[in-house]
């Protein structure tokens, strides 16, 4: 008689649904300009917020949080219903979810294309807005656990684990690598400096693609693939195993995006034998989620909702073999740095997370607007373009990578490099920019098709009429008094949140003891001197423009590198670096050691026309940086921070902070003018920039080593 | 109105069947459950019938979880509605539910199975970080820290092998658990007493790693086990234990034990006599196959004895009781079978020449090493020594051992072949002998029409005799419609003038057609004849039936060189045409053999091997070195069988002794490579030719060179 | 690198709570039947979903 009436909140499902679609646009549109900027600098326009460095981080976070996020929670709000036979915990909660989510979204895309940035890859999003997501993060964890106590089935399907794994999972990465010190209402220093910021950003960028683009995605897959296709999963004992393994193995894995770098070799191998291991767990997925449509592989030719889950899934088997792969440390000494890596997360995040997502969205909107798809042959035709665009895309970059790849390590009989010169491996790919480029207009093209698709399809339904309400029995089996003790002991969505909390609490104050003594663990002799109060500005606004996303700040020791660059890096060198700035990425040449290497005019004639100095170069023009001026007050309280933090400033420098910034302005503008740059630049930021980029490398002694 | 199911609501019956901590729960096993559809069909009920507070299927079981929403709602009224949905649901008495039993061990092993995996998986990265290289401080902080996480692997996880072990010694024998002991509490104090004097290796990667393999390797097994025991379903003696008592206020179920001599009790057609007694009603008749392999159903008349565990053909009797509960036949031949369990670790003697010789060899190694030591260095040598029977024996015995044997019996699972215990594996080696039952095993269960004169029979001949026979209580006629069950009658044909002559057949007319059916004797063996209009129109015999390839697998295993030995409940004329049929000497066909004599021959005969599938057969299945149940044979056959071959016919016997040959082999391979890695590993490191780090590398290896070889050698 | 003496116990708690999340669920039954969850996610119970 267990059964009561209910309705099953399919509202908020619609709102995320749509938000995906919107935000999916933007995302993709961001990206597209990005691609051009690559293939064709003017693109960039020469206005601040529309340049690459800040685009690439608008577009990746517009990607990941915004599309990926909406078509997360739409997935998790509809199917958790479901397979709890539950209402959403709380209405309240869940509009709170969702507006403050779109919120979010917004201050992202304004404050990043101002150059609000912390300059840590997928966490770039300055303090308040990490706070506003800990808090919308919260809120959805209050509304799924507590979803899942008022649960009407016993049983949790194995993608409810999914989605608790993400709940828990980002909610401790995202705190933990968001741990930082504001300096003014959007700036900060994160508390962690070099080789500890590389470490936890890595194992936070590495898990947030684990947590954020793996594990909701397979959850979701583990339940819309068995109702799209109409049949059970192959092995739900496998699916199970999927789970735990890759749970267990993930977390470990993040040291493989610093091989080679100044991270000591253990720990280097420890993480590429990790993702070595989570070959067989992924691949356990993929092979259990192709084999459900064993029998019905005939849906494949007529059914686009299976042709894009069936792609999707296949590229989440690439991806996760080609992932390892890259781990393999001489893999990676080719591939590292180039656009290998670039068209690899692409593979992931379009081919799975993508068209997952648009499976989804074909599945559900006619679902929930009871009505049927407006047209299945324009969806067959977004499957084929964007199929295309994605082949497109990976292939031209998966070409270009290993193209600059190996020219950057081309070395001639006598032990020289073939290609000394960075400009000749750019020049050398820029059309395969442009192969891109249309790979990704492509992927466009296709998901418009399916906006206008859904737009008819929604259009077309029949009005709206009051949810019907479910009758569901419970197979909830609540007996006897001791039955209802335990069960009331159980509570468990509680005893998940107290986990958290407990694992967010010691884990922080773990985290902070040692960062706070920092000094106590320097080595004896500090030889490394920290950044003068100008050069420190000069580090901002190099990670306000964020050109940590085409140039690196980390030699590795491989023969080819140092010939190019200089001996490898050490961890002193970067031993105050707040945040830490080893980059990802050589679209430009790795800057680690650029300090004394060029004049400062050179740099100034660089910054404002990169053309004037290299020809062919594909880097933005930075006018604005000899017109907009420093702040060189806040930097006493910048030091101040940096101070606190364990950074051997003196109280003297820190009260004339300001003082001795405009000092070494000064002279680095007089220089400049006297070499014929204009007059007045001593409070520009273009100084700052110089006297950080000159600092570069030069604050370690040799005897140090 | 009188239900079939009334009897699930009988205060006495409830009492014993429903949950015994929540008296409105019971389980029902729940025949034709295959797939979602049913599943939302059996659980729709809970929308439509208020007394049910959950209705839970599970598949994989066919089962079902009933509750009722209170202790006053009718079971039988749910079982009534899934009956009338197309389903047989049957309760599940809880005392003999293998699979409660099963979760029950599998929820504790899983547990376990985890702890461990947590702990061998974060000991094992810590210790992978010394062996990349790193050093120092950190390096004996990261060794603190695996042996804090050892701690529950020491003394929860490896618990069960310190318990085989004890349990091995008390009855004097050295389990396999033995070195598996051993290796975890020394290799744990003498790494502890490493770390705290800050010099020599630590051992907690490679021991917590091998107890979580061992561990998930016997899980697999376990679980193979339980695949067998699964097949124990309540189908059809589990109906015995049951009976409807006839009591002046009516008929009540009791359970069988509950009756008394001179009781009175019910008998519905096609079901199970639950007791022995007399028949108080004038006539019956009774299928005694399962009991004793008899091919034929028999008539009895009032006053005659029938055992339980016969079933009823004939329409409902009463029976006064002579005994009951463990009294009867079938409860003597049950009570002498072993009871299953899960627990009994079956490998765990170290049965195999290979593996004593292996241990022997690795002790005598460990010791050379040690006395070397006494002349130079004791302390490192000691070191070495004990590294060598650390790592070299349960590898080799604990894990590539059962692990041969778990992917073997999962193999032979997927041809057909339920392996119970691995230990069969290894009995299989040394058969001689094999004894072969003939009803049901050799032979089709039931006898079939056979010497046709008919090339094609025409479907009506059939029909024709059925409907002459369909009121007739003559054993032949339940025979007939037994053969043809399949077989109906068109509506629009009518019968008259039916007549019955005692010994001679039956007539009639059938649309105003006169039709008859008579035996007659020709050649001195009996035929029956159907006769249209007084002319024979279709003469054939009823005879026991070959099953297809018996013939050619008997002569396969003669070539084989084994004995083989027909055991029937039959009669010796029977048995010894059989013998001939199969192209075997007469004097190896045995008729006439009670339960009791089937056993006794074959526990007199050594390394014997038995083939059956009848109650009958129970006790000879036990008492044989390796005894074999036939599919559709009874539980009882299967319980105390330790092979069930699903699939009919004697060709899953070949088969079976290839994947025993297999798995053996890979043992003595494991057994082999591991001596051998050890031995030039070994030689290596006290050369100093391996530097930590390949040999730290050189251990997973070896484990997932024995799993992939195991996995490719145990092949179909 | 004393990073890693957050890193490691925040990632052992991380995988000590998933682990009592599984010893948890182990208690609880919810390994016991691993067919029948699979299926029963295909049957849409209650008439909001049964159109399709």
């Amino acid at each position: 008689m267990n059964q009561t009436e209910f309705r099953y909140d399919d509202d908020i499902v619609k709102k995320f649904l749509l938000a995906t679609m919107v935000f999916g646009l933007v995302a993709f549109l961001v990206g597209l300009v990005a691609a051009l900027q690559l293939a064709y600098w003017p693109t960039n326009l020469d206005l601040p917020w529309l340049t690459f460095g800040r685009l690439r981080p608008l577009h990746t976070n517009a990607a990941i949080f915004a599309f990926a996020g909406n078509a997360i929670f739409a997935g998790i709000y509809h199917s958790s219903q479901r397979l709890l036979k539950a209402r959403m915990f709380s209405d309240t909660l869940s509009r709170i979810h969702f507006w403050g989510w779109q919120l979010i979204i917004v201050a992202a895309a304004i404050s990043l294309p101002l150059g609000y940035s912390q300059a840590k890859e997928y966490a770039e999003l300055e303090w308040p807005i990490d706070l506003a997501i800990t808090f919308i993060w919260v809120i959805f964890a209050v509304n799924f656990f507590g979803t899942i106590a008022r649960r009407r089935e016993k049983h949790l399907y194995v993608a409810l684990w999914f989605y608790i794994a993400t709940i828990i999972t980002v909610a401790v990465l995202h705190i933990v690598n968001s741990v930082e010190i504001p300096v003014s209402w959007m700036n900060s220093y994160p508390v962690y400096s070099g080789i500890q910021d590389a470490l936890v950003q890595w194992w936070y960028g590495h898990n947030a693609v684990a947590f954020f683009l793996t594990t909701p995605f397979l959850g979701l897959m583990y339940y819309y693939l068995p109702k799209a296709a109409h049949r059970p999963i192959y092995s739900y004992r496998l699916s199970i195993i999927h789970f735990w393994s890759l749970v267990f193995i993930y977390i470990w894995a993040g040291p493989h995006h610093l091989l080679y770098t100044s991270l000591p070799e253990w720990a280097q191998t420890l993480g590429m034998i990790f993702s070595l291991m989570l070959w067989a767990p992924s691949w356990g997925g993929m092979i259990n989620g192709l084999l459900t449509l064993r029998g019905a592989w005939h849906l494949l030719r007529t059914d686009p909702i299976i042709k894009f889950m069936v792609t999707a899934i296949t590229f989440y088997g690439m991806a996760t073999f080609e992932g390892p792969l890259l781990s393999i440390k001489s893999v990676s000494s080719l591939a590292h740095y180039t656009d290998w890596i670039v068209a690899h997360v692409h593979g992931g995040a379009l081919g799975w997370n993508g068209f997952l997502s648009f499976a989804m969205i074909y599945y559900l909107v006619p679902k929930l607007w009871n009505t049927k798809l407006y047209s299945v042959k324009l969806a067959t035709a977004h499957f084929w373009t964007g199929f295309l665009g994605i082949l497109l895309y990976y292939i031209s970059l998966m070409v270009a990578g290993l193209t600059q790849g190996l020219m950057w390590r081309a070395i001639d009989s006598q032990g020289r490099l073939m290609y000394p010169d960075f400009i000749e491996t750019v020049t050398k790919i820029v059309p395969l920019y442009w192969g891109r480029a249309l790979g990704g207009a492509l992927f466009i093209a296709g998901f418009i098709l399916m906006i206008y698709n859904i737009y008819k399809t929604i259009k077309l339904a029949p009005k709206a009429e009051p949810a019907v309400a479910m009758k569901v029995s419970s197979t909830q089996h609540s007996s006897g008094k001791e039955e209802t003790m335990h069960r009331k002991l159980e509570g468990r969505w509680a005893l998940f949140t107290t986990l958290t909390l407990i694992a967010i609490l010691v884990g922080s104050i773990i985290e902070i003891y040692p960062t706070l003594s920092l000094h106590r663990y320097l080595p004896e002799k500090i030889s490394t001197k920290p950044y003068s109060a100008l050069e420190l500005a000069g580090r901002d606004i190099y990670v306000k423009e964020g050109c940590y996303v085409c140039h690196s700040q980390q030699i590795r020791p491989i023969s080819s590198e140092v010939l190019r660059y200089g001996k490898p890096s050490t961890i002193e060198e970067s031993m105050y670096d707040r945040p830490f700035q080893w980059g990802s990425k050589r679209t430009g040449p790795d800057l680690a050691r650029v300090g004394k290497k060029y004049p400062d005019l050179w740099h100034f004639q660089h910054m404002m026309d990169p053309r004037s100095i290299t020809p062919g170069s594909i880097m933005p023009n930075y006018p604005w940086l000899a017109e907009n001026k420093v702040d060189y007050l806040i930097l006493r309280k910048k030091l101040s921070v940096m101070k606190n933090l364990g950074v051997p400033y003196t109280d003297e420098e820190v009260v004339n902070a300001d003082v001795m910034a405009e000092k070494q302005a000064l002279e680095i503008a007089q220089g400049l003018e006297s070499q014929g740059a204009p007059k007045g630049l001593e409070r520009k930021e273009i100084t700052a920039l110089i006297a950080y980029l000159q600092a570069l490398g030069q604050k370690t002694s040799e005897e140090a080593k | 109105m009188e239900s079939t199911f009334s009897y699930l609501d009988q205060s006495q019956f409830r009492l014993l069947y429903r949950e015994p901590q929540n008296p409105r729960r019971m389980k029902f096993f729940i025949e034709g459950i295959r797939c979602a559809k049913c599943i939302s069909k059996v659980e729709g009920l809970r929308r439509q019938n208020p007394e049910i507070e959950t209705l839970e299927v599970d598949l994989d079981n066919s089962t079902a979880w009933v509750e009722l929403t209170s202790e006053k709602g009718s079971f039988g009224g749910i079982a009534q509605a899934i009956s009338n949905l197309g389903y047989r649901p049957i309760p599940i008495f809880p005392g003999e539910d293998v699979t409660e039993q099963w979760k029950f061990e599998s929820r504790k092993d899983l547990s376990r199975l985890g702890i461990a995996a947590f702990c061998a998986g974060n000991i094992m990265m810590l210790a992978f970080a010394t062996y990349f290289g790193l050093v120092g401080t950190m390096k004996s902080q990261f060794e603190w820290l695996q042996f804090v996480l050892y701690l529950p692997v020491v003394t929860y996880v490896a618990f069960p092998f310190y318990q085989g072990f004890i349990r091995g010694l008390r009855s004097q024998f050295i389990s396999i658990d033995g070195p598996m002991a051993i290796a975890s509490g020394f290799g744990f104090l003498t790494s502890s007493w490493n770390l705290i004097r800050g010099q020599g290796s630590v051992y907690f990667d490679s021991l917590s790693g091998f107890l979580f393999l061992i561990l998930a390797t016997r899980y697999l097994q376990k679980r193979t086990r339980f695949e067998y025991l699964k097949f124990l379903k309540p189908s059809s003696l589990t109906q015995t234990f049951k009976a409807r008592l006839l009591t002046r206020a009516g008929e009540t179920w009791v359970r069988t034990e509950s009756l008394r001599v001179n009781d009175q009790i019910l008998v519905a057609t096609n079901e199970w006599v639950p007791a022995d007694g007399i028949l108080l009603s004038s006539e019956a008749v009774i299928d005694l196959s399962v009991l004793n392999g008899e091919p034929l159903p028999r008539r009895v008349q009032q006053g005659f004895p029938i055992k339980a565990g016969t079933r009823l053909l004939s329409s409902a009797i009463s029976l006064e009781v002579k005994r009951a509960g463990s009294q009867t036949f079938l409860s003597h031949l049950l009570s002498t079978l072993k009871r299953e369990n899960f627990d009994e670790s079956d490998s765990s003697k170290l049965s195999d020449k290979a593996s004593k010789i292996l241990l022997g060899s690795v002790l005598i190694l460990a010791l050379g090493v040690l006395i070397s030591g006494a002349f130079s260095n004791f302390e490192a040598q000691f070191e070495k020594a004990l590294a060598l029977i650390i790592l070299a024996c349960p590898c080799a015995m604990a894990f590539g051992t059962p692990l041969a044997f778990s992917f073997s019996m999962k193999r032979a699972q997927e041809s057909g072949i339920l392996v119970k215990s691995a230990v069969t594996f290894e009995k299989l080696k040394s058969i001689q002998t094999l004894f072969l039952d003939k009803t049901g095993t050799l032979t089709e269960r039931f006898w079939n029409v056979q010497n046709s004169n008919l090339a094609e029979v025409p479907a009506s001949h059939p029909q024709v005799i059925l409907l002459l026979e369909s009121i007739s209580q003559h054993p032949i006629a339940f025979a007939l419609r037994e053969i043809w069950h399949a077989t109906s009658i068109p509506s629009d044909w009518k019968l008259s003038e039916l007549r019955e002559e005692a010994g001679r057949g039956v007539s009639g007319r059938i649309n105003g057609v006169l039709w008859s059916f008579q035996s007659f004797q020709e050649n001195s063996q009996k035929w029956f004849g159907l006769y249209l209009e007084g002319n024979l129109v279709w003469k054939f015999q009823l005879l026991p039936v070959l099953q297809t390839g018996a013939k050619e697998s008997v002569q396969k295993f003669l070539n084989m060189g084994f004995r083989i030995k027909l055991l029937s409940g039959d009669t010796q004329i029977e048995s010894e045409k059989m013998a001939q049929q199969l192209g075997l000497p007469i004097r190896d066909a045995i008729g006439n053999l009670t339960p009791q004599e089937k056993a006794e021959l074959v526990k007199s005969t050594p390394h014997s091997l038995m083939v059956g599938d009848g109650v009958n057969d129970a006790l000879a299945l036990q008492a044989a070195q390796v005894g074999i149940a036939v599919s559709g044979g009874v539980d009882v056959a299967l319980q105390s069988a330790d092979v069930l071959f699903l699939n009919e016919g004697l060709s899953s016997l070949t088969e079976l002794m290839k994947f025993a040959a297999k798995a053996r082999r890979q043992i003595r391979a494991n057994l082999t490579s591991a001596l051998v890695y050890n031995l030039i590993g070994g030689t290596c490191a006290l050369l100093g030719w391996v530097n930590p780090f390949v040999a730290a590398l050189l251990m997973p290896a070896s484990s997932l060179f024995i799993l992939a070889s195991t996995w490719w050698g145990v092949r179909k | 690198m004393n990073i890693l003496w957050m890193m490691i116990p925040m990632a052992l708690l991380l995988g000590g709570g998933f682990l009592a999340a599984f010893l948890w669920a182990t208690s609880q039954g919810q390994f016991d039947d691993t067919t029948t969850p699979a299926h029963r996610i295909l049957i849409d119970e209650g008439q909001g979903d049964q159109q399709s």
